[in-house]
């Protein structure tokens, strides 16, 4: 009787033991899709485009594939759309040195080669697409810009206010 | 049918090649450009770096890290993990022969598929793998205008055209090959084929690319602006009448998703001529769809889980004539469907519409018609505009309250060691004052106090050490003086010189009324393009305490807007209507009558 039970435990635990490994490993998409925006040529509307991203690795934590979630859409925005494409880029050269999260608040960081422009058509194009692709994830609702690790008051050359994280109700 | 395309006025085929700015036009294949010849590379490789400087490309990676990201300089980003062999190039993913691994603490990736991802051939030489950059893909664009060749290689490289008849025209791109060799028929926009053939070793390495041409059609040389995009204008001399629209041309070109807090916009941009026609099923089923009729999808389809107002958008070639693009709604939600300038736009609002119409159509392209049926009205409903508002009046903050109630403050943009946008010779800081004095004298006209932050070629503190301290000093002489209005005036750029006409920046709410007043007085006074007023999150409207506007005149870029900055008696315009713009707010906006003693 007792040796039936401990069986009957030992069922139910590999039972338990199969479904979560299921629904943790097995059940998980190989990729998932992101949605990239980007600054039309009419310097005021946004459009998008999608693209695959690996899915979640087994053993990775929620938290890392959050941050690597945030740096591969900031690193294809910056990128921008395909060259057919007609959008407002960012100047040659910039890249992403770096995404943290911190809360709500994606934090960026930029290479100088973002400074290396002028007027408002572009910059303000730029950052709102940056804006809208970062906070289309969940549990992002801000985005702090840096440019080469240093948090600026305003973007160089531009009118940009870079001292507080930006947010879709900027624009 | 697609031969008569050909015949329509005049014809372009643009030959843009995506690709950045490279020493030298028609570079020979670089032997030079190599890499360590083995089955995996380091991401601290000090040749995989050069080679990435090389190709204007970029290698995003943080120690700790497993993902490494490469961007392309055609826009692609490349990804790989370590210990996985699925890897990701844009919007396709692909399995490498062997994944990325650690040694030490450092991603070694594949190194076939990274080349192969960046767009070159290897070819081995001892320790060194010398490359061969490729054109890995070339796609044919038709349209009623003409048709687009969109080539892409790992290097910028300029095309010659090296033969010419009355049917073909031949380019060489030097020192490419080519991954993508072959003939394929077209047959409409004008081009009855494009081939593409690749000659020649490493070293003398060319790759051909030849368009057959429909009858009629004339091509010149290849034209570019700045190295990247080349623009081959083909007349097509036609001699047959033309034909009417066909709408076998019309593609949908983009399906462009943009969720916001009070509504819920789809674009679908539509390159020709094109009839839709909407429905929507009534509560609880609160389905919608628009089919584009007699049009192509050349986006990509897609089926999209969104939250919120609207929970799935599905994009997809219902019959090959018929676009549709579904939505699922979670309410039955006001609803607009109005034709953009590059197609047609559905706004859904965030608030519910019992009597809203169920069914519409319209037309877009040559003519541009909407219609809309709205159910049979019930008695209890009431009667509502068939048009929505586009723009929810914005609340305006009153607290403010100007000290000198006729004090206008201008602010010329830029000054001293700093000359904003510049062109040549021409620079912002130049026109702004200029502008800015213009309209100081304009208002004093007209009985307006007027202080300016700078009257001369400085910067407002030249003691200043960082752009927010001078952007604050602009702010200071408003704020501390009382100023009715800030009014800051720039002169806008951009790297291509397409972009042009006036903008009318603001960030606050109780800025909207003079940005409007200012912008649609410049919009009909001088005649600029009206690229309206864009709310942005821009130092000097924001810190202002008062209605304040940063006006971007025209653009230093664009060659037209050039020469109208140039024009004395065009900036004098620029200010007037400005002017006429600050005293129509002022009219509209009466200050509150000054307390009795």
């Amino acid at each position: 009787m007792k040796a039936s039970r401990i069986v009957a435990l030992i069922v139910l635990l590999l039972v338990i033991a199969f479904v979560v490994w299921y629904f943790l490993v097995l059940s998980v998409p190989r990729t998932a899709l992101l949605t990239i925006y980007y600054a039309k040529l009419d310097g005021t509307s946004l459009g998008t485009w999608t693209i695959s991203q690996r899915a979640r690795a087994r053993g990775e934590s929620s938290a890392a594939y959050e941050r690597y979630e945030a740096m591969y859409a900031a690193v294809q925005n910056v990128a921008g759309p395909p060259s057919e494409t007609q959008a407002i880029r960012f100047p040659t050269g910039t890249r992403v040195e770096g995404v943290t999260l911190d809360g709500p608040i994606a934090n960026v960081d930029l290479s100088d080669d973002v400074t290396h422009q002028a007027g408002s058509f572009g910059e303000g194009g730029e950052f709102k697409a940056l804006v809208y692709t970062l906070t289309a994830l969940p549990g992002i609702d801000g985005v702090q810009v840096t440019v080469a690790g240093k948090r600026l008051e305003t973007l160089p050359h531009g009118n940009l206010e870079l001292d507080a994280p930006l947010h879709r109700t900027d624009w | 049918m697609h031969r008569s395309i050909a015949l329509i006025g005049s014809l372009f085929i643009a030959v843009v090649l995506a690709l950045t700015p490279l020493e030298g036009a028609g570079a020979q294949a670089d032997a030079n450009l190599s890499i360590v010849n083995a089955a995996f590379v380091s991401v601290e490789d000090p040749s995989l770096h050069a080679l990435l400087e090389r190709l204007a490309a970029a290698l995003t990676w943080h120690a700790g890290d497993p993902d490494v990201l490469v961007t392309t300089a055609n826009h692609a980003v490349i990804a790989f993990r370590v210990g996985e062999r699925e890897y990701h190039v844009g919007t396709v993913s692909a399995q490498a022969r062997y994944a990325p691994y650690l040694k030490g603490s450092i991603p070694y990736l594949p190194l076939t598929e990274l080349l192969s991802a960046l767009s070159l051939r290897g070819f081995p030489n001892g320790r060194t793998l010398l490359l061969e950059p490729l054109i890995s893909s070339l796609e044919v664009r038709t349209s009623l205008q003409g048709s687009s060749i969109v080539a892409q290689a790992a290097m910028p490289l300029t095309p010659r055209l090296v033969s010419q008849d009355d049917s073909t025209v031949t380019y060489a791109f030097d020192g490419v090959g080519s991954s993508v060799a072959g003939t394929r028929s077209v047959d409409a926009g004008g081009v009855r084929s494009v081939s593409v053939r690749s000659t020649g070793t490493l070293q003398t390495a060319q790759t051909l690319v030849t368009v057959n041409l429909e009858p009629h059609a004339i091509a010149s040389d290849p034209q570019s602006d700045d190295g990247r995009d080349f623009l081959l204008p083909i007349d097509a001399q036609s001699q047959e009448p033309a034909p009417a629209a066909s709408f076998s041309e019309t593609r949908v070109t983009a399906v462009d998703v943009m969720p916001a807090s009070d509504a819920f916009t789809v674009d679908v941009v539509i390159a020709g001529d094109a009839t839709y026609e909407w429905h929507r099923l009534a509560a609880p089923d609160n389905r919608f769809w628009i089919d584009i009729r007699g049009a192509q999808l050349s986006a990509p389809p897609r089926d999209d889980v969104w939250t919120g107002t609207v929970t799935g958008v599905r994009v997809s070639q219902q019959t090959p004539t018929v676009v549709r693009i579904a939505l699922s709604l979670t309410a039955h939600d006001a609803i607009d469907v109005v034709p953009s300038a590059d197609g047609v736009r559905v706004i859904i609002h965030d608030e519910v519409a019992a009597d809203a119409p169920h069914a519409g159509s319209g037309s877009i392209g040559t003519t541009v018609a909407a219609t809309v049926e709205r159910p049979p009205p019930s008695p209890s409903s009431s009667p509502t505009s068939l048009t929505t508002q586009l723009v929810t009046p914005v609340p305006v903050r009153q607290s403010y309250v100007p000290t000198n109630p006729k004090l206008i403050v201008i602010d010329p943009g830029h000054g001293g060691d700093d000359p904003g946008t510049v062109n040549g010779n021409a620079q912002e800081k130049t026109f702004t004052l200029d502008i800015a004095k213009r309209l100081r004298a304009v208002l004093i006209a007209r009985g307006w106090q007027v202080k300016m932050t700078r009257e001369t070629d400085t910067e407002v503190d030249p003691v200043a050490t960082t752009d927010h301290d001078e952007l604050q000093a602009r702010d200071d002489v408003a704020n501390a003086n009382g100023a009715r209005i800030f009014i800051s005036i720039h002169v806008n750029a951009y790297s291509q010189p397409g972009p042009n006409g006036t903008t009318t920046y603001y960030s606050k709410p109780e800025d909207v009324p003079l940005a409007n007043d200012v912008q649609s007085a410049i919009a009909s006074r001088v005649g600029m393009k009206d690229d309206g007023i864009v709310k942005m999150h821009f130092y000097v409207t924001l810190h202002a305490r008062m209605p304040a506007v940063l006006v971007e005149t025209a653009f230093i870029t664009n060659p037209g807007d050039l020469a109208r900055l140039e024009s004395p008696a065009w900036r004098q315009r620029m200010a007037e209507a400005m002017a006429d713009g600050i005293e129509r707010y002022a009219r509209e906006n009466p200050l509150p009558p000054a307390p009795t003693q």
